[in-house]
């Protein structure tokens, strides 16, 4: 990842700040909580950010954290029960999704929002063909008839990097490989054009080669199409490689927010920073692995104040009273982190 | 409520699985109503001579046929006798053929079982092949075929349906020791000088406890069924005996002059198989691991 | 496709040997002298005869001679004759045989016409009253005996209501009560399965993301959960056959449904053996073939059988 990518990507990414009202989805203090048998889990407890057109906007975070049902609520799909919306906004191109009704969430979905899931082989349905499962995504948001959609499939799954694609479209999904079927899911999440793309870890299940193969294919189409990305994943490689704005999650908040140039070249908060550091690399030698201390929070009893000062390797006293709000350090980069906040930092 | 949970406690140890279980069977009404029939079906059955009102078997020419009344509850039969006292001393009949089919399918069952999965290599699998065959055949037909072969009693009765059940609980007991086998803590309890005879006792009979009483109350349900079916076409009890079964094969001659003869038996019938039915589900609702959250 | 086939079709071989060791070992178990059996004479006729008799059947022969014989003569239709009416085994079983199946799909249509929507609404609505209720309904109905569910329901239905006829074969009305009888205790058991596969259905990854691909809830329940849902179903209903056919053996006999269960009852009750033989030799064939042609529907639901 050489330090030429990430100046390009910062100064198209500037560019686009420019833009500054253009944004193409804005979620505002999202809170979404499952009422289970062992309590109430905060799963996403007060998340904000805005993607802009044609950005690719990273979510990060460890398994658990709540970036999957931040997505998940964007397009209200969270199982209710036990799972409920119980707040917040989500603008998308200027109207608010949490007031829609489900027929008109229909449309959006697979239409101006698709998404991608993690595991391809669970996400197809076993006993339909795979050009099958694309045509259905064509003829519930156009017109067309059965011929022209199928032809449709074909030529999509041709686009998607998928070799024989008559042959192929006929198939089901046991017989294609890990790869292929993430192509199948791109492809169906494609074919459409959507404006916004959901993609939720669709490279976590797949072999090394694979991933670098499915990634660069994504990059390729998002240039191509300028469609705006939400990427969520837990692997900083791929977000510093695809994504030029992220945010990375802690216990259902988000904690640091900002352009990719600044959060790894400055980062913030001090998770993201024991995020970077936990990360092997080839290129610095370390004798030793560092790891975070401690486990991941109880999202039914959650740490009081600062979610992260259990584990937090600077808290002080303050930090288990207050919840740190989001304090812009530089320019456009912002870290939820009493440190920042000189007066209550140095008074205790 | 406290001083209850100090004494299971006390019996059962803490946190114990048994109190889990049955806490969870304690809300599940329809098995409670299950269990309450059974204990009731029980008393009939242990206590027929003490709580009949009537010998099962004085006939009473002079007055055959009656509908329900006050004296008879449930009526006489074509010869006179009160239907009560014979579904009392049916439900012993019921009874005993479901403990003794079960008993015995259980002890071939885990006998079987246990060798199949131990021995293993063609023994193992001539077994299975057998219960194979026997579990996908319809089990009534086969024992419909035996007492034909064997000839029209009880006794053949109880035979043919122990032969029909055993393979479901060698299926289990297999499994079980095939399970117990791998474990490496059994390899160092064998190692030790452990006996076979006691890892089967100590390991695989615990384990393999909660299928198995599902299994066998359910089968119960269905040996009762299966013998009031055979007797229903002659092919069990032989007459006088009150099998409900039989009593309903000879109320049909009379279905249209005397329904109670039918009826009545029928609902006592069917109630047992429910009871039995729907205690075995809720055991094995109580008992799945998934549920406990 | 057709290569499956033909590979379960090929299975009916080795379950037919099967099976019919099995008869001729309960032929030669059967108590009871075989030569007066068949002859149905008493032990006091003619020595001679009897031993003419005894020759002439192969009785002498070493034991795998006879079953071969056996299996010629079964594999050429010849399975006896009724020790009864002295008509030929095979005609009576192949009359009787095709009412039994008629029967049998019958109450099984009646079985899935009832139990699999109401399966599917106790699963999209579950915890509900109705839930809680389907489920003690279904363990209620599968409870029922059939043999005298029947009776009640002729009594009901037949005699008091005078809305089908008691019993008989020959009009469509007749096999009304027969099936709905033999019908409602599975019925009870798809309720269930159909629940139950549904649940485990919907949970799953692809209902997701078909969701997320903007199809109807319609559109996602028929298309996909039910479909998938059904992979369990129709494995479960070709054991399912057996039981309807056991149960056949009652209901047939109760209406006087002149198959293939009425046959072998009345002939154990009177002790002709042939039929018996004959009756059970044939049923089970009928149930291995069932099971073979379940195995091919089961095949257009679930493609991936076909490549195992």
């Amino acid at each position: 990842m050489g330090l030429e990518t990430l100046l390009t990507q910062d100064l198209e990414y500037r560019e686009r700040r420019a833009l500054e009202n253009n944004h193409l989805l804005d979620v505002s203090d999202l809170k979404t909580y499952f009422f289970t048998k062992r309590g109430l889990v905060r799963a996403v407890d007060g998340v904000s950010f805005k993607i802009n057109k044609g950005n690719v906007f990273g979510l990060v975070g460890e398994s658990g954290c709540g970036k999957s049902v931040t997505a998940l609520s964007i397009l209200k799909l969270v199982p209710d029960p036990p799972g409920k919306i119980v707040g917040g906004r989500v603008l998308f191109e200027g109207e608010d999704l949490l007031q829609k009704n489900e027929k008109e969430m229909e449309d959006i979905r697979g239409g101006k929002i698709s998404m991608i899931f993690q595991d391809p082989l669970t996400s197809l349905d076993p006993i339909v063909r795979v050009g099958d499962q694309i045509v259905e995504a064509i003829r519930a948001h156009t017109d067309l008839n059965s011929d022209r959609a199928w032809e449709k499939a074909v030529k999509i799954l041709g686009e998607v990097g998928i070799p024989d694609a008559e042959v192929r479209a006929k198939q089901y999904p046991f017989q294609l490989s890990g790869g292929m079927r993430q192509r199948v899911m791109i492809a169906i999440a494609l074919v459409t054009e959507p404006h916004l793309l959901i993609a939720d870890e669709p490279t976590t299940n797949l072999d090394v080669t694979i991933q670098a193969q499915i990634l660069t294919l994504l990059k390729d189409i998002q240039s191509k199409t300028n469609t705006s990305v939400l990427f969520i994943t837990h692997n900083l490689g791929i977000v510093a490689w695809i994504c030029n704005e992220l945010a990375v999650m802690y216990a259902g908040r988000i904690v640091e927010y900002g352009s990719t140039r600044s959060v790894f070249n400055n980062p913030l908060h001090p998770y993201t920073t024991l995020l970077l550091k936990a990360v092997p690399r080839l290129d610095i030698s370390k004798s030793v692995l560092e790891s975070i201390e401690g486990d991941v929070p109880d999202l039914v009893n959650p740490p009081s104040g600062c979610r992260f000062h259990p584990r937090c390797p600077y808290a002080k006293k303050i930090c288990s009273s207050i919840e740190p709000p989001m304090i812009e350090t530089e320019e456009a980069h912002y870290a939820a982190c009493l440190i920042y906040d000189k007066e209550k930092w140095g008074s205790s | 409520m406290s001083r209850l949970k100090d004494v299971k406690r006390l019996f059962f140890g803490e946190a114990s699985e048994l109190s889990i279980i049955v806490d969870h069977l304690k809300s599940d009404k329809p098995a409670l109503f299950g269990l309450g029939v059974i204990l009731l079906l029980v008393i009939m059955a242990v206590f027929a001579d003490v709580i009949s009102p009537y010998d099962p078997n004085a006939q009473d020419l002079s007055r055959r046929l009656e509908p329900p009344s006050w004296e008879h509850p449930f009526g006489r039969d074509e010869f006179g006798r009160d239907i009560l006292s014979r579904i009392i001393h049916g439900s012993r009949i019921s009874l005993t053929v479901g403990v003794v089919v079960i008993s015995i399918s259980l002890l071939i069952g885990t006998a079987l079982g246990a060798l199949s999965g131990y021995i293993g290599g063609w023994v193992d699998m001539v077994i299975m092949r057998i219960a194979d065959i026997f579990l996908a055949f319809p089990g009534l037909l086969l024992a419909i075929g035996l007492t034909a072969v064997l000839g029209q009693s009880i006794i053949n009765v109880m035979a043919a349906l122990a032969i029909v059940n055993w393979p479901g609980y060698a299926r289990v007991i297999r499994s079980q020791v095939l399970y117990i086998k791998g474990l490496d803590y059994v390899e160092a309890s064998r190692v030790m000088g452990a006996s076979n005879a006691r890892i089967l006792v100590s390991h695989v009979l615990p384990n393999s406890f909660a299928p198995i009483i599902v299994l066998a109350t359910i089968g119960m349900g269905w040996a009762i069924l299966a013998e009031a079916g055979l007797s229903f076409l002659g092919l069990g009890v032989q007459p006088p005996t009150p099998s409900w079964g039989s009593i309903i094969a000879t109320g049909r001659d009379f279905i249209f002059r005397a329904p109670h003869i039918t009826t009545i038996p029928g609902i006592v019938l069917a109630l047992s198989i429910l009871a039995f039915n729907l205690f075995g589900d809720g055991l094995r609702d109580a008992l799945d691991p998934r549920l406990r959250i | 496709m057709l290569r499956y086939i033909v590979r379960r079709l090929l299975l009916v071989i080795p379950v037919f040997i099967g099976v019919s060791l099995i008869a001729f070992l309960i032929m030669k178990l059967t108590p009871g002298d075989p030569v007066l059996n068949v002859l149905g004479m008493q032990p006091t006729s003619d020595p001679s005869f009897i031993a003419s008799m005894r020759a002439e059947l192969g009785l002498d022969d070493p034991i795998y001679i006879q079953y071969g014989k056996f299996l010629w003569r079964v594999l050429h239709g010849d399975l006896g004759r009724s020790i009864g009416s002295n008509k030929p085994v095979i005609l009576l079983v192949s009359e009787a045989l095709p009412r039994t199946l008629l029967l049998v799909v019958s109450s099984m249509i009646v079985a899935i016409a009832i139990g699999i929507p109401i399966g599917m609404v106790s699963s999209i609505k579950q915890h509900s009253v109705v839930d809680h209720a389907t489920r003690v309904g279904s363990i209620f109905a599968a409870s029922l005996p059939d043999f005298w569910l029947g009776l009640m329901l002729m009594m009901i239905f037949s005699y008091y209501l005078g809305l089908t006829p008691i019993s008989g074969y020959g009009r469509p009305e007749h096999i009304i009560l027969p099936a709905v009888t033999l019908g409602v205790g599975l019925a009870g058991l798809i309720t269930r399965l159909t629940r139950s596969s549904m649940l485990e259905v919907i949970r799953q990854d692809y209902i997701r993301a078909a969701k997320a691909k903007g199809m109807s809830e319609r559109g996602v329940i028929f298309k996909h959960a039910l479909r998938n849902a059904l992979i369990p179903i129709v494995t479960v209903l070709g054991l399912q056959f057996g039981f309807l056919l056991a149960g056949a053996f009652f209901v047939e006999w109760v209406f006087a449904w002149p198959g293939i269960g009425r046959l072998a009852v009345q002939a154990i009750q009177q002790r002709d053996y042939p039929v018996v033989l004959g009756a059970l030799l044939v049923t089970s064939i009928a149930y291995v073939v069932i099971n073979i042609v379940v195995d091919i529907i089961y095949s257009y639901i679930d493609p991936r059988v076909q490549y195992e």
